[in-house]
Order: C-alpha cells, then sequence, then structure tokens
C-alpha cells in the first residue's frame, strides 16, 4: 500500500464517536494500573533484595574469624 | 515516616473517585476535563521529582554522600513513572479537547524530552556498569535543567496546551477537588521515594556483602 501526502482538509463524513467518558475512565485506570504497578513490583524488588542480603550476611557470619 | 505518608495518600487517594465525581464539568469540555484532577498533581509531581533527582545529584556530586545518590535514582525513577501516566493521559484529554492524540506543541514536546532524559538516566543506571553513578548525575542535572522550560514553555511560546494561569484562577469547586487529589499523590511520591531509595541503600549493601565474602 503507498501513502499519499495529505495536501487538503476534508471533513469526515462520520461523526465524533470517541465518548469522553470512556477517555477518562481509561485515564483513571491507568493512573492506578501505573500506581499499583510500580508499588507491587518495589515491594517484590524490596523484599528480594532484603532476602538476599540476609542470607549473604549469614554466610559472612558463618565463616571462621581470622 | 513511610507508613504515615501511605496512610494519608491511601485515604485521600481512595475517597478520590468521590471527590472528583462530584467535582463540576468544565463548560466546552465536558466530563473529560475530569482527567485534569489527575493529570495535573501527577504532572507537578513529575517536575518535582526532576528537582529532587537534579539537586541529590549536585550534593552527590559535591559531597560524595551514597545517601544523595539513591536518593536522586529513587526520585529520576519516580520521573519516569509518573511521567508515563502523564504523556499517557494528556493525548486520551487532547483527542476530545482538540480532536488530535498529540501535537508537537511545545509544552508536550518538551515534556517528551524531558521525559526521554530521564529515561535515558535509567537505562544508564541499571547497564552502564562502574562509575556510571557520576555520569548518571550529570545526566539528571541536564534533565532538571529542562524542567522550567517545560513548566514556562506554555507561557513563553505559543502552542495550544492550557497556559499556568488556569491553576491559580480557578473556581473553588474545581480548586478543591484538585487540591485534595494533589495531597495524596505528593505523599504517594513522598512515601515512594523514601522506599525506593531505602531499596537501593539495600542493594547497595548486598553488593558490598557479596565482595566482602569473595575475599
Amino acid at each position: 500500500m503507498t501513502q499519499t501526502a495529505t495536501t487538503t482538509m476534508t471533513p469526515s463524513a462520520t461523526p465524533e464517536t470517541m465518548p469522553g467518558g470512556t477517555l477518562m475512565l481509561v485515564a483513571y485506570g491507568l493512573a492506578w494500573a501505573v500506581v499499583i504497578g510500580y508499588v507491587f513490583m518495589l515491594w517484590r524488588k524490596s523484599g528480594r533484595i532484603e532476602q538476599e542480603l540476609a542470607d549473604v550476611t549469614a554466610k559472612l557470619n558463618a565463616r571462621p574469624k581470622r | 515516616m513511610v507508613p504515615a505518608l501511605l496512610l494519608v495518600a491511601a485515604v485521600v487517594l481512595v475517597g478520590s473517585p468521590f471527590v472528583v465525581n462530584g467535582a463540576p464539568y468544565e463548560a466546552s469540555m465536558g466530563i473529560v476535563s475530569k482527567i485534569f484532577y489527575f493529570h495535573v498533581p501527577f504532572a507537578a509531581v513529575m517536575l518535582t521529582s526532576t528537582f529532587v533527582s537534579g539537586i541529590a545529584s549536585a550534593v552527590y556530586l559535591i559531597r560524595r554522600k551514597p545517601m544523595a545518590d539513591y536518593v536522586a535514582l529513587a526520585a529520576g525513577e519516580l520521573v519516569t513513572v509518573f511521567g508515563i501516566f502523564v504523556l499517557v493521559s494528556g493525548p486520551l484529554w487532547a483527542r476530545k479537547a482538540w480532536g488530535v492524540w498529540w501535537v508537537w506543541e511545545p509544552r508536550l514536546t518538551m515534556t517528551l524530552v524531558m521525559w526521554m532524559i530521564f529515561a535515558a538516566y535509567q537505562i544508564l543506571r541499571r547497564f552502564g556498569g562502574p562509575g556510571t553513578d557520576v555520569l548518571g548525575a550529570v545526566v539528571a542535572i541536564f534533565g532538571m535543567a529542562v524542567a522550567p522550560f517545560v513548566y514556562w514553555s506554555v507561557n513563553m511560546w505559543r502552542g495550544m496546551h492550557p497556559q499556568t494561569s488556569v491553576v491559580p484562577t480557578l473556581p473553588e469547586s474545581m480548586r478543591d477537588p484538585l487540591m485534595w487529589c494533589m495531597a495524596g499523590i505528593f505523599a504517594l511520591y513522598a512515601a515512594l521515594v523514601l522506599v525506593r531509595a531505602r531499596v537501593e541503600r539495600n542493594r547497595a549493601a548486598l553488593e558490598a556483602a557479596y565482595i566482602a565474602l569473595e575475599d
């Protein structure tokens, strides 16, 4: 399919079909998704690092002192 | 501190749908204008976070305090996270208000450029290897330097985005819901910066522990 440059403005034959309420709900849904997704990711990352840190610290403490 | 901030954020944000629902429609745009009550606070937090990241980076470059680097990294990450919502909710609103999803006008373009600088900062810090703390700090300072241009771009250059005078001149019925949402999102932001900085401190401690284990 070839694409040609548009040089004139042609009014759309169909009326505006994008309802404002839907756009608003999508926006608010996205806001919550971004926040909840980030908090979940941070919670998992924090838990993993704390666990790993506890394991390595335990290994360090178990080593004989020089 | 973090639990208190999270509690404030939870109470305010759970109440926000009711507060936003009770706010009046903007006369010409109708219901879609209610995106405003989250779009503006997220944008305010995003801009604030650029300054937190930039100033913490400058402190790190001068004093070499690791905590400053952790805060810079946390705030820089939150610029990209909050920026995602700003950059997507804006077009959702624009589609109804302007009839197009995106226009390459000053505010939108500069916001995208600033977001990309902080996205580059994240990539650099994650995959750059040793020594990227210093280079990253410089990138964050550059990102912060763009933030004032993002804010004043609507006043300095002609564009489609509403000017900064909109918020101070809001009627009380619209200003109060906006301030409600602003309070919740700023409380959430403060809690997330503190938690993310603590995670980074633990990650640094883990690296040090692994090095000590290998010795």
